[in-house]
């Protein structure tokens, strides 16, 4: 059974590349663009992980992470610019991962791998 | 200055004193003069009148030897009798060799002799043409007989007044006030100052005058007088005589005043040049180090524009990074499937140029985003090493390591420690090109502990020395010139120092000095 994966970045080039190294690592991946649509999609779905940019516009991934309620996903959220603000409401909602853009794609992977059979378990 | 001034004017005073005295002294000397001339005026006018009388006298008298007696008794009326004074008439005979006289008769006691000095003058006075006064003083014991001879005009007949002085107590110095009151006056029968045929004097016994004298000499009769006459008192005024002494002095104190004056000028003069310098300077270093500070302060307000740039560029830059890596990932998983060996080189370039840009980004992002350290007991060997193993060196480089054991530790943040450790050797690395050694050693040093990174490479000039701590300042092609800066920021924040040695070509040696830890490090 795949694990389900949520990616969310308003950037489309990263959101595309990070859809497609998930799937290519064996993910089932679905993707959002802005904080609502994936605050909506992970209310009306199942993820066992989501990856998610912190700055967006309206609705920051902070702020998904917050609103969120059961079942809680592992969360893995991304940063190119996060305020010290922010990383403590992360921490405090417990966040599986934060991770500092640009990243090398085998650490990513390790990190969702964990989330993944944190999710499992 | 102030001597040449006080001299200046003493030679002036002095000059000025010598001129006063000058003056001085004619005009004494041309009142003097004048006093004279004014006594002998009043002789010579005094004498001229009793002549005019006697010669009356004979005339009315019909004198002739038989009323001789009548004769002398008017004459001694005319003279006017004193005291040791006689008028006698006598008859001369007059002779070339020795002359011989008959006295007919006598006011006094009648003389006897008939010859001797009184002979002589009698014939001489006889002799005189026109007849006139003549006059002598012969000696007469103690005192003095001043005899005048008047030729009567008759036959040889000759009126002879004789009068006993005492030149000593002839006269006194005249009271105070009275004509000539200031004068020491000496009458002498002649013309030279003999004390023989002196006269009378106010002098008392202190004749002949000396010193400031002035003679006039009056005719009495056929004879010259001479009057001799001496200050008792400067005839100027006591003043004028002492000007000399005024002005000298005067002058001299004014010199010494004025000099003094100068002198004092000249000292405050200094001292508030002195204190002007003094101001001057410190005014000159304020102004310096008021620049100094508002350089710095431009310099920070630079820095910190351009860092707070920097940040939001290096953030901005994060994400497109991000997805070019990602991308690089997809493309490498698909051209590993199809083993295009060209395509494959040139993806190896695109991924190490994003590397490289990485790196650049995290330098900035670590300049901007100062962070406190988190202090806790550090083993340099531990560091050393892992630090080694992060970032191998590069071929043709060997790095030694000379640390004493047991490790040194210090007080430090690990992960900025270990930033700084990476810093420096992979600048290292950098100025080697050509390969060369490195040297990592950790000396104690009482409460610090000194780590240095010492390499054989490039080294660097003392401009680049100096400056190679400094933001956006580099030397290198690549890189944007952070590394050393944010190592700087990383020491400093540790409340240590950070210096580099270099000899250009020979190496350069960047040594850490860091708190030495007092408790062990953690296990």
């Amino acid at each position: 059974m795949k694990a389900r994966v949520l990616v969310v970045d308003d950037e489309f080039g990263m959101r595309e590349t990070l859809v497609a190294i998930l799937e290519t690592a064996g993910y089932d991946v679905s993707q959002a663009g802005d904080g609502a649509a994936a605050l909506a999609t992970a209310q009306s779905q199942t993820f066992d992980v989501i990856v998610m940019d912190i700055r967006m516009p309206e609705l920051t991934g902070v702020e998904v992470l917050a609103s969120l309620t059961h079942p809680p996903p592992q969360i893995i959220l991304m940063t190119a610019y996060a305020l010290e603000e922010q990383l403590r409401i992360a921490r405090d909602n417990d966040a599986f991962a934060i991770m500092e853009k640009p990243f090398q794609v085998p650490y990513l992977l390790s990190v969702v791998e964990q989330a993944a059979a944190a999710a499992a378990a | 200055m102030t001597i040449a001034i006080t001299l200046t004017i003493a030679a002036i005073s002095i000059i000025g004193a010598i001129a006063t005295r000058h003056g001085t002294h004619n005009e004494e000397r041309n009142l003097l003069d004048e006093r004279a001339s004014e006594i002998g005026l009043i002789l010579t006018s005094s004498f001229s009148t009793l002549q005019t009388q006697l010669a009356t006298t004979a005339a009315e008298t019909k004198l002739n030897g038989a009323n001789g007696k009548a004769f002398l008794a008017a004459a001694d009326a005319i003279i006017q009798p004193q005291p040791g004074a006689s008028t006698t008439l006598v008859k001369v005979h007059p002779s070339a060799s020795t002359p011989t006289v008959r006295y007919v008769a006598s006011t006094g006691t009648l003389p006897t002799e008939t010859s001797g000095p009184r002979a002589q003058f009698l014939a001489h006075a006889l002799s005189v043409e026109p007849p006139d006064v003549s006059s002598a003083v012969f000696a007469a014991g103690r005192l003095r007989q001043l005899a005048v001879a008047y030729p009567v005009g008759v036959r040889d007949l000759v009126v002879l007044r004789q009068l006993s002085i005492d030149p000593q107590a002839a006269g006194s110095a005249t009271a105070q006030g009275q004509p000539f009151h200031e004068l020491n006056v000496a009458l002498y029968v002649g013309t030279k100052q003999d004390p023989s045929t002196l006269v009378l004097t106010t002098a008392g016994g202190a004749v002949p005058l000396t010193g400031s004298v002035a003679t006039s000499t009056t005719p009495f009769g056929a004879d010259d007088w001479l009057v001799a006459v001496k200050p008792t008192s400067p005839l100027v005024g006591a003043f004028a005589a002492n000007a000399f002494w005024l002005v000298l002095g005067g002058g001299i104190l004014i010199a010494i005043a004025i000099g003094a004056l100068v002198e004092t000028l000249a000292r405050r003069r200094d001292y508030a040049l002195t204190l002007v310098d003094e101001r001057t300077e410190e005014l000159r270093q304020s102004v310096e180090k008021l620049e100094e500070a508002q350089d710095q302060l431009l310099r920070q307000e630079r820095l910190a524009a351009i860092g707070e740039l920097a940040s939001a560029v290096g953030h901005e830059l994060r994400n497109p990074l991000g997805v070019i890596t990602n991308a690089h990932y997809l493309l490498r998983s698909n051209l590993d499937a199809t083993r295009d060996e060209a395509a494959s080189r040139h993806l190896a370039t695109a991924e190490r140029e994003v590397g490289a840009a990485t790196l650049i980004v995290s330098d900035l992002l670590d300049y901007s985003r100062a962070r406190e350290p988190v202090m806790t007991t550090v083993q340099l060997a531990d560091l050393v090493e892992e630090v080694r193993g992060v970032i191998p060196a590069p071929p043709g480089i060997t790095v030694t390591t000379d640390l004493p054991t047991p490790s040194p530790t210090v007080r430090a943040d690990r992960d900025q420690l270990r930033q700084v450790l990476l810093n420096l050797l992979s600048n290292s690395y950098e100025a080697m090109p050509e390969g060369g050694t490195i040297t990592i050693t950790a000396v104690p040093t009482g409460d610090s502990v000194e780590l240095s990174v010492r390499d054989t490479g490039s080294g660097m000039d003392e401009d680049t020395a100096r400056r190679v701590f400094e933001p956006f300042f580099t030397r290198k092609a690549r890189g944007i010139g952070l590394g050393l800066a944010v190592t700087k920021r990383i020491v400093d924040g540790h409340g240590g120092t950070i210096s580099v040695t270099s000899t250009p070509g020979a190496g350069a040696a960047f040594t850490v000095r860091l708190p030495a830890a007092h408790e062990p490090a953690p296990s």
